[in-house]
C-alpha cells in the first residue's frame, strides 16, 4: 500500500498568524443527562421474550416512572487528556428507587488520555466495583452539514456507529480542539458538547464551559485494588453469569449502557 | 487563511471524509503557521473540508493517488454568505396552538409503508430523494417519537423503519431550544420539529396456551388459556380440568393471565385454598373443574382502572387414610391407630372487583370489592382402637359423619392516598367491610367402647343431628400521616379502629321414639354472641441516611372482648391494654449488600374459645374445656440478617440468626383418663421462657464458568422447646434439626441441563417425660431434575424427589419414597408452538402420602391415598396472533 501525503500551507501576506478564535487546551465542561425513563423501560419490555416475569414487573414500573430524570457531569480536560465524573446528586424518590434496581444511570467514570490510546473507566455494578482499562471506543463517524448552538459553542452534528450497530448522534465544536467527549465516545474533529444515543433513551448536553484550569479528579478512572479488565473481558464475564438469566437482547442493552 | 484579510489561521479544523459516504477518515488542526499535514495509507476518492469558527466551509474533492498541495485556502466568513430561504407553504390539517396536527389514519399509505411514504403524503411536508425533510417551509431538524428525541434527528435511520400503521399522529412544531426548555427564559430560538406519536397500543391481538393429556388408568388433565387485548382493554378466560393433581393454574401462566399486565392480571392471592394453589395438597384422589374469566380496561389517560372476575371452582376428593398416634404419658404410652375413608366435594364461586382511580397527580383511590359463595359436603367414616404400649386395650371408637356447609362473604376496602407538594408528607385512609355466614348441618353417629380392668365395657353412643349457623362481620377505619421532620427523617402517627360481631349457634338434637332428630341435648348446644372492638395507636419514626435505614415504631392497643351466652343470659367480658414497639435497622455496606438488626414485641391474646370454648361431641376422646384466668402471652423476636452479592462474579452469600421468646406462652394441659379419654385446657406457662433459635447460611457461585455450571449451598439449625402439662406433669419437648443442601445446576436453552439437590439433615426430638422415646433420627431428601435437549427439536427430562426418614424409637420403621417422573417431548410446527410430550408419573410405583409430626408429647404419623403411577401423552399449544388495526 503506497503512502501519499497532503501537504498545504496556509499563506498570509503578512508572514504572520492570526487567532481570530479562542481555542481552549484547558478547562471543565458541565453537562446535564436526561434520561427518558419510560420509553428505557419500555425498551426492556420489548427486549423481553413474551410471558417473562419481568415483564408484569416492568409493565407496573412505566406508569409508576417519571417521564424523564437529569443527572449531571463534569468534563475536566488539559492537553490530551481528559477525565469524566459524575456529579454526586439527589433524586427524587421514584427515580432513585429505579436507579437502584439498576437498569439506568450506571455511573461510569472515565480517564482517557489520548495520547497513549487509553481509556480507565470504573463504576460500580450493583454493588460490585468494576474497573475497566482498553484502547478508546472505536466510532465510525458521519460528518453533517447541521449545525447547533450548544451553551453559546456552535456545534456541527455528526453521526456515528459504535459496538458494532449502535447509533449515536454527536454535536461537536471545533473550537474546543481535544477530540473529547461525554463517556467513552470521542473522535470527532472537536469536543462533543452535544451527544444523544437514540436507543439508549438517553441525551446529553453541555450546559457550561469553563476555561479555568481544571483540578482532576482523584483516582478518577482507577482504583488499586481491582483488577483492570478490557471491555470484551468485562462482557463475556457478566454473560457467564447475569447473561444465563436474562435474554441476550436486554444483556446488550445493559452492557451498551456502561460501554458508551 | 481569511478571505478578507489575507490572515493565516490557527486551529482551523482540517478533515478527510471518505466521498462516497461521507464518513470521517482523519482530521487534523492548523499549526500557528496556518500549515497541515495529513497521511492517508490507501488509494481512494475523498473530500478535503476544512472549518473555522464563524467561517463557511471550504470542501474539495480529491483523489489520494499522489501528494497534493491545497495552497492558500481562502476561508469566508458567514456574514458574507447569503442565506438562502425556501417558502413553501400548505394548509395544515388541524392547528392546535403553535402545533399542526395531522391524523395518520386519514391518508392513506401502502401496506407495510414505513413512516417517509406517510410523511411524503401530508401536505406541507416534502421528503426529497436523501430523506431531508422540509416542513412549512423549514428544514425539519429534530423527529421525535412520543415525544422524545429517539433515532436522532437522522431521517434516513428513522423514517424508514417505523410501519407507518403504527403511527397516530404527526405533530409538526416549532420546539424552543434546548436552552429555553431547560432554563425557562425563552430566547427566541425555534427549531423546527415532527413528532410521530405512535398508536397508544399498536397491537392488537390474542394469546393463550392449551393442553391436554390422557393417560392409563383413567386419568387426565386439561387446561386452557385465552387472553384478548384491544387497545386498553383485556378480556382473559381459564379452563382447568383433570384429576392428576393439577388444579390451577400455574403461578407463570397466571402472572400472564388477563394480558401480561399486573394491573390487568387477576389478584391472585394464595390464602390456602384448594382452588387457588397449583398443585393439589390434600389427600385421596382430587378431581377438579376450575375456570374463571377476567376484564381488565383502562381510560382517561390511565386515570382510570377496572378489573372485573368471575371463578367457579368444583372440587371432589375421596380416598383412604390411617393414621397412628402416639401419646407418651409420665407412666405409659397411648398408641392410637385409625382408618378413615373419606369423600369430600367442594364447589365455590367467586366475584372480584378493582377499580383504581386517580384523581389528580398527588391523590388516588382503590377500591377493591369481593363476594364468595362456598359448599361443601363431606362424608367421613373411621375406626380408631387405642391401646397401650402393652397391647392392652383401652378404648375403640367407630364414627361417622356426614356434614353440609354453605358459606357466603362479602368483603369491601377502600384505600385512599394523597400526597402533598412536600417530598414525603403523605395521608392514607382506609376502610373496610367484611361479613360471612355460614350454615349448615351435620349427623354425627359415635359409638365408643370404653374398656376398665377385665371385662368390663362401657359404651357411650351418640346418634345425632346438628345444625350450625355463624354469622361474622368486621369493620376497619385507619388512617395514617407521614409528615417529614427533616429530610432524612420522617414521623408516622396512625390509628386503627376494629369492630367484630359473631354469632354463633349450635343446636344438636337426639333421636326421639319416632326416629327424628327433635329431642334437644342442651349439653351440646350453644348460642353465643361475640364482639371484639379495638383501637390502635401507632407512632413511627423513619430515619433515612446514605447507608443507614432505621425504623422504630411504637404500638399501643386496647382490645375488649364480650361473650354473651344467649341460653344462660351470662355475660363474659375481658379488655386487654398491649405495648408493642419494633425496630429495624439496616445498614447499607454496599449497593449489593447489606446488614439488617431487628426487634419485634408483639402479643397473642387468648381467643373466646380458649377462654369459653363450645362444647361439642364430635371427637368424645378429645375434650376441650375452657379457662378464664389466661392472659396474654407475650412474644419478643430479635434478628440479624446479612447478604451479599457479586454481581461481576455471580456469586452471593447470605447467612442469618433469629431469636424468639415466648413469656407466659399458652400450653395445652391434657389429662388423660384410665380409658384413654383426653380433656384438654389451654393455661399459661408461668415461670419459663419458650425459647427458639434459628441459624442459616448459605451462598453459591459459579463453578465451571464455560460450561454455565452454578454451585451452591444452604445450611439450617433450629433449635427449640415445647412445653405442655401431662396429667398435671410438665413435659419439656426439644427439637434440634441440622440440614445441609448443596446443589449443582446448569439452565441453558441447549444441551446438557441439570440441577441436582441433597439435603441430608438429623432430627432430634426429645420428650422429657419418656426420653426413652424420643424421635430422632437421619433423613435424606432430594429434589432434582435433568433435561437434555436433542435435535429436532426433542428434549428428554426426568424429575427425582427422594426421601428417606430412618427409624426412630417411637416409629421403628424407616420410610423410603422414590418419586421419578421422567418424560420425552417434541416441538413442532415452524414456530414451535405445539408441543407433545410423553410422560411417566412415578414410573416406580412408589408414591404414598405419609406425614410424620410432633406436637408435644404426642407423635402422628399419617398415611392416605395418592396419585401413582400413570403414562400420559399430552399435547400443548401455544397460540399467538396480533391484528393490526
Amino acid at each position: 500500500m503506497k503512502k501519499y501525503l497532503i501537504i498545504l500551507f496556509l499563506f498570509s501576506y503578512s508572514l504572520t498568524s492570526a487567532q481570530y478564535a479562542y481555542f481552549p487546551t484547558e478547562g471543565t465542561i458541565t453537562y446535564e443527562k436526561t434520561f427518558h425513563i419510560k420509553n428505557l423501560i419500555k425498551r426492556h419490555i420489548a427486549a423481553l421474550p413474551d410471558g417473562d416475569f419481568q415483564k408484569t414487573m416492568m409493565s407496573n414500573m412505566v406508569d409508576k416512572a417519571p417521564e424523564t430524570a437529569e443527572t449531571h457531569q463534569k468534563l475536566y480536560f488539559k492537553g490530551q487528556k481528559y477525565a469524566y465524573e459524575y456529579i454526586k446528586e439527589d433524586q427524587p424518590a421514584a427515580v432513585e428507587n429505579l436507579m437502584r434496581f439498576g437498569l439506568f444511570g450506571i455511573e461510569v467514570n472515565s480517564l482517557t488520555d489520548l495520547k497513549e490510546s487509553v481509556y480507565q473507566a470504573s463504576l460500580d455494578f450493583v454493588g460490585t466495583k468494576v474497573v475497566l482499562e482498553d484502547s478508546l471506543l472505536d466510532v465510525k463517524w458521519k460528518i453533517t452539514n447541521e449545525y447547533r448552538e450548544i451553551a453559546g459553542y456552535e456545534t456541527r452534528r455528526a453521526n456515528g456507529i459504535t459496538l458494532d450497530s449502535m447509533y449515536v448522534v454527536a454535536f461537536y465544536t471545533d473550537q474546543i480542539p481535544i477530540s473529547a467527549g461525554p463517556g467513552a465516545v470521542h473522535g470527532l474533529p472537536g469536543t462533543i458538547l452535544g451527544l444523544v444515543v437514540p436507543e439508549l433513551h438517553y441525551n446529553i448536553y453541555a450546559t457550561k464551559v469553563d476555561m479555568t484550569p481544571p483540578v482532576f479528579p482523584k483516582n478518577s478512572g482507577q482504583k488499586k485494588k481491582e483488577k483492570p479488565m478490557t471491555r470484551k473481558e468485562f462482557y463475556d464475564r457478566l454473560k457467564s453469569n447475569i447473561g444465563q438469566y436474562i435474554d441476550e437482547k436486554q444483556y446488550n442493552l445493559i452492557m451498551s449502557m456502561i460501554l458508551i | 487563511m481569511d478571505k478578507e484579510e489575507g490572515v493565516a489561521l490557527q486551529n482551523a479544523t482540517v478533515v478527510i471524509l471518505q466521498q462516497q459516504d461521507s464518513i470521517l477518515k482523519d482530521f487534523t488542526r492548523t499549526n500557528e503557521k496556518g500549515d497541515f499535514h495529513l497521511s492517508i495509507a490507501d488509494t481512494n476518492d475523498y473530500i478535503l473540508m476544512v472549518s473555522y469558527p464563524k467561517y463557511g466551509d471550504f470542501t474539495q474533492f480529491f483523489k489520494s493517488d499522489q501528494d497534493h498541495d491545497f495552497g492558500a485556502i481562502p476561508m469566508q466568513t458567514m456574514a458574507h454568505l447569503i442565506e438562502e430561504v425556501v417558502v413553501t407553504g400548505r394548509l395544515p390539517v388541524v392547528i392546535k396552538g403553535d402545533t399542526i396536527e395531522y391524523d395518520a389514519d386519514s391518508f392513506t399509505v401502502e401496506k407495510n409503508a414505513k413512516v417517509e411514504d406517510l410523511l411524503k403524503v401530508l401536505p406541507g411536508i416534502s421528503v426529497d430523494g436523501d430523506g431531508k425533510i422540509t416542513a412549512q417551509g423549514k428544514t425539519v431538524e429534530k423527529v421525535l417519537v412520543d415525544g422524545e428525541e429517539f433515532f436522532g434527528d437522522d431521517p434516513t435511520l428513522v423514517t424508514r423503519n417505523i410501519r407507518s400503521d403504527m403511527v397516530d399522529k404527526v405533530q409538526v412544531y416549532e420546539k424552543k431550544s434546548e436552552q429555553a426548555e431547560r432554563t425557562g427564559v425563552d430566547d427566541g430560538e425555534r427549531i423546527q420539529t415532527i413528532n410521530v406519536e405512535l398508536k397508544e397500543e399498536a397491537r392488537n391481538g390474542i394469546f393463550g396456551k392449551a393442553n391436554a393429556g390422557v393417560a392409563t388408568d383413567k386419568y387426565y388433565t386439561g387446561q386452557a388459556m385465552i387472553n384478548r387485548f384491544k387497545g386498553s382493554q383485556k378480556t382473559g378466560a381459564f379452563l382447568v380440568t383433570g384429576n392428576n393433581g393439577t388444579t390451577g393454574l400455574s403461578w407463570e401462566d397466571a402472572q400472564s393471565f388477563g394480558g401480561n399486565d399486573s394491573q390487568g392480571s387477576m389478584v391472585m392471592i394464595n390464602n390456602g385454598d384448594d382452588f387457588e394453589s397449583s398443585e393439589y395438597s390434600g389427600s385421596g384422589i382430587p378431581r377438579i373443574l376450575n375456570t374463571g374469566v377476567n376484564f381488565s380496561e383502562k381510560w382517561n389517560g390511565n386515570k382510570n382502572k377496572i378489573n372485573l372476575s368471575y371463578l367457579y371452582g368444583k372440587l371432589n376428593s375421596d380416598g383412604e387414610s390411617s393414621r397412628v398416634t402416639q401419646n407418651n404419658l409420665e407412666d405409659r404410652t397411648l398408641v392410637s391407630k385409625q382408618q378413615a375413608t373419606f369423600d369430600n366435594d367442594r364447589s365455590r364461586h367467586k366475584f372480584g372487583l378493582k377499580y383504581d382511580l386517580q384523581i389528580d397527580s398527588l391523590t388516588s383511590l382503590t377500591v377493591q370489592g369481593g363476594a364468595n359463595r362456598r359448599e361443601e359436603k363431606s362424608f367421613s367414616s373411621d375406626f380408631t382402637s387405642m391401646t397401650d404400649r402393652q397391647g392392652e386395650m383401652l378404648n375403640d371408637q367407630e364414627r361417622n359423619q356426614t356434614t353440609q356447609n354453605n358459606t357466603t362473604n362479602m368483603d369491601i376496602n377502600a384505600y385512599l392516598t394523597r400526597k402533598f407538594k412536600k417530598e414525603g408528607r403523605s395521608l392514607s385512609l382506609t376502610a373496610r367491610y367484611n361479613a360471612s355466614e355460614t350454615s349448615g348441618n351435620q349427623d354425627l353417629w359415635n359409638n365408643v367402647n370404653y374398656y376398665g380392668d377385665g371385662n368390663d365395657i362401657e359404651n357411650s353412643l351418640i346418634d345425632q343431628r346438628k345444625n350450625k349457623k355463624n354469622g361474622a362481620n368486621f369493620t376497619t377505619a385507619s388512617f395514617t400521616y407521614t409528615e417529614p421532620l427533616h429530610k432524612k427523617l420522617n414521623l408516622s402517627i396512625g390509628y386503627e379502629w376494629n369492630g367484630q360481631q359473631q354469632s354463633s349457634e349450635l343446636f344438636s338434637y337426639n333421636k326421639d321414639e319416632s326416629g327424628n332428630y327433635s329431642i334437644l341435648d342442651s349439653l351440646y348446644s350453644s348460642d353465643f354472641d361475640f364482639s371484639t372492638l379495638s383501637s390502635t395507636y401507632n407512632v413511627a419514626l423513619n430515619f433515612k441516611a446514605d447507608k443507614w435505614r432505621i425504623n422504630f415504631t411504637n404500638r399501643l392497643k386496647t382490645d375488649k372482648l364480650q361473650q354473651e351466652n344467649n341460653f344462660t343470659q351470662e355475660d363474659l367480658s375481658r379488655s386487654f391494654l398491649t405495648y408493642n414497639p419494633s425496630a429495624d435497622l439496616t445498614y447499607e455496606l454496599s449497593k449489593s449488600s447489606n446488614l439488617r438488626v431487628s426487634f419485634r414485641g408483639t402479643n397473642n391474646l387468648p381467643s373466646l374459645n380458649q377462654i369459653q370454648p363450645l362444647r361439642n361431641n364430635e371427637d368424645e376422646l378429645n375434650v376441650y374445656l375452657g379457662n378464664e384466668s389466661l392472659k396474654p402471652q407475650s412474644n419478643r423476636n430479635y434478628s440479624l440478617n446479612y447478604h451479599k452479592f457479586n454481581a461481576l462474579e455471580g456469586s452471593y452469600i447470605y447467612s442469618g440468626v433469629s431469636f424468639s421468646q415466648q413469656k407466659d406462652p399458652f400450653i395445652l394441659n391434657a389429662t388423660t383418663d384410665a380409658q384413654g379419654k383426653t380433656t384438654f385446657v389451654w393455661e399459661n406457662l408461668e415461670d419459663k421462657i419458650n425459647n427458639n433459635l434459628n441459624f442459616y447460611v448459605g451462598g453459591g457461585r459459579s463453578v465451571i464458568r464455560d460450561w454455565n455450571v452454578n454451585f451452591d449451598l444452604h445450611a439450617n439449625i433450629n433449635r427449640g422447646d415445647q412445653y405442655n402439662y401431662i396429667n398435671g406433669s410438665l413435659n419439656n419437648a426439644k427439637f434440634t434439626s441440622f440440614s445441609i443442601t448443596p446443589g449443582l445446576r446448569r439452565s441453558m436453552t441447549s444441551g446438557f441441563n441439570f440441577g441436582l439437590w441433597i439435603t441430608p439433615g438429623y432430627t432430634q426430638q426429645k420428650a422429657s417425660l419418656q426420653p426413652e422415646f424420643d424421635n430422632s433420627g437421619f433423613t435424606l431428601r432430594s429434589n432434582s431434575d435433568i433435561k437434555y435437549f436433542l435435535p429436532k427439536k426433542m428434549e428428554i427430562f426426568a424429575e427425582l424427589n427422594y426421601v428417606y426418614e430412618a427409624p426412630t424409637k417411637t416409629f421403628d420403621e424407616k420410610f423410603e419414597r422414590i418419586l421419578l417422573n421422567p418424560g420425552v417431548s417434541k416441538k413442532v410446527l415452524n414456530d414451535e408452538s405445539l408441543k407433545i410430550s410423553f410422560i411417566v408419573n412415578d414410573i416406580l410405583n412408589q408414591n404414598v402420602g405419609f406425614r410424620r409430626s410432633q406436637n408435644g408429647n404426642i407423635f402422628t404419623q399419617n398415611s392416605y391415598d395418592t396419585i401413582r403411577r400413570y403414562y400420559m401423552l399430552k399435547v400443548s399449544w401455544d397460540f399467538n396472533k396480533t391484528f393490526m388495526q
